[in-house]
C-alpha cells in the first residue's frame, strides 16, 4: 500500500506530455500492452494515474522500481531542489584518485557503510558522466517524509559531491559514510550553495577554465577549415536602414567596454547561482562625503547580496550596460572561477 | 526714418501686449507648478516629535491604556487620506458607522459576482472603535479603529478578523481645515484581504466625500527614511550585546531591466557602524535633519560600496530600506520595529501627507 502511495505521489509530479518518454525509460511497463488501456491524448492526468498504479499493482511492483523512477524525475527536473557542494580529499600516502569507477562496486560500498548507522533503501542511476545516488533513511514513523530522502551527485574520479538538504541529526552519519566508502580523509563543505545543478557541477569541476577560457572548453578556439567565408558583403538595402540617420554618439566607448567585458567574462554563457553574497570588514571608503569620517581607521562590517535568476550574467552585463566601471575589480570579475557564493573581503594589512 | 517709425510701432505695441500677457496670466486658472508636479524636497526635516510627553486631554485618559504596541511587528500598507466631512467620533455616531458599512459589505456581497471576502460564507461585521495613544498634540484627531470579522456559524462568537484599518495624524499641521465640518487623518493604516480592502475603501470615500490614495515611497523619500532613522539607537543601548539585537541598516536597490539575471543588490551596514556614520554626519545639538546631511550619509554609502565593487548604485533604484525604527518598502509597506519609534515613523507619513497636497 504504502509503495503504491508513493508511486501514485511520484507519477503526479511528472507533466502528461512526458509519460510515454518516462515509461519507456523507466521499462518497468511494456508500453504497447498500456496504449491499449490509455490514450495518453485525449484522458485527463489522473485517469492515466490511476490506470499505470493500478497496471503496477497487479505486476507486484517493488519499493526499487519506485525509487528508479523518483531518480528519473530528479534527473529530469534538477533545479528544483537546492544544491550543496562538498570536497573530497585524501592525505598524500595514496596518490591518485579512488582505484575504482565502476557504479556497482561504489553503490555496495557506500551502502555497507551507511548499514552501520541506519536502516536505509539505497538507489543508484548513472547520468552521462555522473552517477546519482538516492538514500531514503527509513524515520520512526511509516510515513515517508520528503526531509528523509537525501539525493548525492557523484562525478566518479573527481573529489566533489553535491547533495542535496541533508537533516541535521543525519548529516555527520552520512557524510561519515560518504568518506569511508569513497576512501578519502577529509570531507569539507564548500560555500557554493545554488539551485542549478549542471552550474554548480561546472564551476566545481571545471573551475580552471571558467571565464574567457571556456572557449577551449567549449571548443570555440578555432574555426572550421571548410566552413564557407562570406567575401561579398551585401548592403542593407532595407527601408529602415536607408531612412535611419540615427547614430550612437558613444560608440566607441561601447565597443571598448564589450571588449573588455568579453575578455574577462568570455563569450559562452555564465554559470547559473542565484545568490552571490560579500562580507565586507574595511575602513571606511566614502571620506570625501563623510569628512568627519578621515580620522577613523576601524573597520565598517557591511554585507552585500547580489541575487537574481543568474547573478554572474547580470554583473556581466552591468560592465556593458554603464552601470558599473571597467575594470571590475577581481572579486566581481573572477567570480566564475571562484567557486564560491559566499565570499569576505577584509582590510589589505 | 522707417526704422523710427518702427521702433514707434514696436513701442506702442509692447505695452499693449504686456498687459494682454498679465491679464492672460492673471486669468488662467493653471498653475505656475502644473509643470512640475513633484513637491519641492524641503531643506530639513525635524527628527523628533515636538510633543514628545503625551498631553493629557481629560481626566478619563488616564484609565484608558494607549493601544500603541499593537502597531509594533505588523506589516502595514498606508494609504493617504484627504480630511473627512462630518465625521464625528462619539459612540454613537460609530456604533451607526459600523452598522452603515456592515450593511454596505452585504449589499456588495449579494450584488454578485465577486465575493467581498472568498471564504467567509456567512458576510462580515465591521466595527468602529477609537484607538488611544497615537494622537500627541491637541490639534490630532482620536485615532480610529476600523475592524472587520467574517462571521462565523453560531452567531454569538466573532469570526476571524479579515480586515483591519487605522485612521489617524500625529502632529497634524497642514493647512488650516474648517474644523466645523472637517477631521484631519491623514495616515490610514490597512491590513486585510484585497477585496475587503477596496470595499471599505470605496465605503469610505462615499460616506465622507474624501479621496483615500495609496501612499507611494519614491527612493528620495526612502534615502531621507533611513538617513534620519539610523541614528535612533541611544547610546546607553550601544552595547556589543546590544547591537546584536537592533536590525542594522538595510538598503535593497531594484537594477534596472536591461541588466538581465541580476534583480537587486542589497547592502546591510551593521547597527553600530550605521551610528557611527550617522554621529559624523548629524550635529549633535540640533533637532533637525539637514538636506546636507542626508546626501553626505547617502553618497557616503555608495562611495563606500564603489570603491569596493565600481558599481554605481546611485544608478539604481532604491526600493527597500530596514533602519531601527522600521521597515518601509516603496510600493507602501511599513514594519514598524519598536513602540518607542511609532509616532515618529507615523508623524513623517503625517508630514508627507500635508506635503504632498497643493497649496491653495
Amino acid at each position: 500500500m504504502d509503495v503504491v502511495l508513493s508511486l501514485r505521489r511520484i507519477l503526479n509530479r511528472f507533466k502528461k506530455t512526458d509519460f510515454v518518454e518516462i515509461l519507456k525509460t523507466w521499462n518497468f511497463i511494456n508500453i504497447d500492452d498500456l496504449y491499449a488501456s490509455i490514450d495518453f491524448q485525449r484522458n485527463t492526468k489522473t485517469t492515466i494515474v490511476s490506470r499505470i498504479t493500478e497496471i503496477c499493482r497487479e505486476k507486484n511492483i517493488r519499493p526499487y522500481h519506485v525509487a528508479q523512477l523518483d531518480l528519473i524525475y530528479q534527473q529530469k527536473n534538477p533545479n528544483c531542489k537546492n544544491w550543496t557542494v562538498f570536497k573530497l580529499s585524501q592525505t598524500s600516502d595514496k596518490n591518485g584518485k579512488q582505484e575504482t569507477a565502476e557504479y556497482s562496486v561504489l553503490e555496495d560500498s557506500l551502502r555497507q557503510q551507511l548499514a552501520v548507522f541506519f536502516r536505509h533503501d539505497l538507489d543508484s542511476r548513472p547520468q552521462g558522466e555522473s552517477l546519482w545516488f538516492r538514500l531514503h533513511i527509513h524515520g520512526i514513523g511509516v510515513q515517508v517524509s520528503t526531509s528523509d530522502v537525501i539525493y548525492m551527485v557523484y562525478h566518479p574520479h573527481s573529489s566533489y559531491i553535491i547533495t542535496s538538504a541533508i537533516k541535521v541529526t543525519y548529516k555527520d552519519y552520512v557524510l561519515q559514510a560518504v568518506l569511508t566508502s569513497l576512501k578519502c580523509t577529509q570531507l569539507k563543505e564548500l560555500q557554493l550553495r545554488g539551485k542549478n545543478l549542471k552550474s554548480l557541477a561546472d564551476m566545481t569541476l571545471y573551475q580552471q577554465c571558467q571565464g574567457s577560457f571556456s572557449q577551449y572548453r567549449l571548443n570555440q578556439a578555432d574555426c572550421n577549415p571548410l566552413g564557407r567565408k562570406k567575401t561579398i558583403k551585401r548592403k542593407d538595402s532595407s527601408p529602415d536602414a536607408l531612412r535611419s540617420r540615427l547614430t550612437y554618439e558613444n560608440l566607441q566607448d561601447k565597443k571598448a567596454r564589450i571588449c573588455k567585458t568579453e575578455e574577462t567574462f568570455g563569450t559562452s554563457q555564465q554559470p547559473t547561482l542565484e545568490r552571490l553574497t560579500f562580507q565586507l570588514k574595511t575602513r571606511f571608503r566614502g571620506q570625501h562625503h563623510i569628512p568627519a569620517m578621515v580620522g577613523h581607521h576601524s573597520p565598517i562590517h557591511c554585507t552585500v547580496k547580489f541575487e537574481g535568476h543568474s547573478v554572474i550574467e547580470g554583473i556581466k552585463h552591468l560592465g556593458t550596460c554603464g552601470l558599473a566601471s571597467l575594470p571590475l575589480p577581481s572579486h566581481l570579475a573572477n567570480v566564475h572561477s571562484l567557486a564560491k557564493n559566499t565570499i569576505s573581503l577584509a582590510e589589505k594589512s | 526714418m522707417a526704422m523710427d517709425r518702427s521702433h514707434m510701432a514696436l513701442s506702442q505695441v509692447t505695452p499693449q501686449v504686456t498687459s494682454n500677457l498679465q491679464q492672460q496670466t492673471r486669468s488662467t486658472p493653471w498653475l505656475a507648478r502644473r509643470h512640475t508636479p513633484y513637491t519641492k524636497t524641503p531643506k530639513s526635516r525635524r527628527l523628533t516629535c515636538k510633543a514628545t510627553r503625551r498631553i493629557p486631554r481629560t481626566a478619563r485618559s488616564r484609565t484608558v491604556t494607549s493601544r500603541v504596541n499593537e502597531l509594533v511587528g505588523k506589516t502595514w500598507r498606508v494609504y493617504s487620506v484627504s480630511p473627512l466631512h462630518s465625521f464625528t467620533s462619539t459612540r454613537s455616531h460609530l456604533r451607526n458607522y459600523s452598522r452603515h458599512l456592515s450593511a454596505y459589505l452585504e449589499a456588495e456581497r449579494h450584488k454578485g459576482g465577486i465575493a467581498v471576502d472568498v471564504q467567509s460564507e456567512f458576510g462580515e461585521k465591521a466595527s468602529f472603535n477609537l484607538m488611544h495613544g497615537i494622537a500627541l498634540t491637541e490639534e490630532d484627531a482620536e485615532a480610529i479603529e476600523i475592524t472587520v470579522r467574517s462571521r462565523s456559524q453560531n452567531g454569538s462568537k466573532d469570526g476571524k478578523i479579515v480586515f483591519t484599518g487605522i485612521l489617524c495624524s500625529v502632529e497634524y499641521d497642514g493647512v488650516n481645515i474648517d474644523k466645523e465640518n472637517f477631521v484631519a487623518l491623514p495616515v490610514f493604516l490597512v491590513k486585510g484581504t484585497a477585496a475587503v480592502t477596496r470595499h471599505v475603501i470605496a465605503w469610505l470615500k462615499i460616506q465622507f466625500d474624501c479621496r483615500i490614495n495609496m501612499m507611494r515611497f519614491p527612493p528620495m523619500e526612502l534615502a531621507w527614511m533611513v538617513s534620519m532613522w539610523s541614528g535612533l539607537i541611544s547610546d546607553d543601548e550601544n552595547s556589543d550585546v546590544a547591537v546584536v539585537r537592533f536590525p542594522s541598516l538595510e538598503l535593497m536597490y531594484s537594477v534596472p531591466e536591461e541588466v538581465k539575471g541580476l534583480k537587486s543588490i542589497t547592502m546591510t551596514v551593521k547597527a553600530g557602524d550605521a551610528k557611527l556614520l550617522w554621529d559624523s554626519v548629524h550635529d549633535q545639538d540640533s533637532d533637525d535633519f539637514t538636506e546636507e546631511e542626508m546626501e553626505s550619509f547617502i553618497l557616503g554609502l555608495e562611495a563606500h560600496f564603489f570603491a569596493h565593487f565600481k558599481i554605481n548604485l546611485a544608478a539604481m533604484t532604491l526600493c527597500r530600506i530596514t533602519s531601527s525604527a522600521a521597515f518601509i518598502g516603496a510600493e507602501g509597506r511599513v514594519k514598524i520595529l519598536s513602540e518607542k519609534h511609532v509616532h515618529q515613523v507615523l508623524r513623517h507619513f503625517t508630514k508627507l501627507v500635508t506635503e504632498s497636497r497643493p497649496l491653495k
